[in-house]
């Protein structure tokens, strides 16, 4: 299974507000509690709109939520 | 599992199901007869595949009834787009050999088999594409 470049925070970000859950999460930002788990295991990217309401969700920027991986970095943690 | 990849696995099970029982119904005529089925033989398939169909996705809604009444989201469309696409390649090659083997062979039972066939075959694998990338990711 190929690992997407975009990694994320989401998983610690809901255990730091108050063990939310993925089906809590995923009804504050219109998706299925298995996206957010999709997401959260790097399988699925979410569109920009969905990353913007996960971020809103936590009161973070963006890119502290969801960070961009480079190919070589992506190729490194692979090894 | 959510709605949608229940859904996939029910309608490929109905599918698998009466369409094997349909091929193989058919087969038997053909054979007994000498001939190609004649094409009527669909009408049972079909009212089997529309009643059980719903019977079988009733049942999916009552057992989850909150997913149920939920739009798709993002992800699910996607797959549903990313899996259709597969199959309509396998569709428009089952549906262009079939024509192909109509200009050579002339049988209109044939070639009325042989698409219906296609349509299955593309249906089938859509399904099977969708729980896959359900499972996987895309």
């Amino acid at each position: 299974m190929a690992t997407l470049p975009i990694t994320n925070c989401v998983r610690e970000l809901r255990q730091q507000h108050g063990d939310m859950t993925q089906a809590d999460l995923g009804d504050a930002v219109g998706v299925t509690r298995q996206t957010i788990a999709a997401i959260e295991q790097r399988r699925y990217s979410p569109s920009l709109e969905v990353a913007f309401r996960i971020a809103r969700v936590f009161n973070q920027p963006l890119e502290v939520v969801f960070q961009f991986e480079s190919d070589a970095e992506t190729a490194g943690s692979h090894n | 599992m959510s709605f949608s990849e229940k859904s996939a696995w029910v309608m490929f099970l109905v599918l698998a199901v009466i369409g094997g029982g349909f091929i193989i119904d058919v087969v038997q005529v053909s054979l007994a007869i000498g001939a190609i089925a004649p094409p009527m033989m669909i009408i049972k398939f079909v009212v089997s595949m529309i009643f059980i169909s719903i019977v079988a996705q009733v049942a999916l809604a009552i057992t989850s009834s909150r997913d149920a009444s939920r739009p798709k989201d993002e992800r699910e469309r996607s797959i549903s787009l990313w899996s259709s696409a597969k199959a309509s390649f396998v569709f428009a090659f089952g549906v262009i050999t079939s024509l192909g083997h109509f200009l050579y062979y002339g049988d209109g039972n044939l070639l009325f088999y042989m698409v219906l066939a296609s349509l299955i075959i593309s249906q089938l694998l859509e399904y099977v594409l969708q729980i896959i990338a359900f499972r996987r990711g895309i």
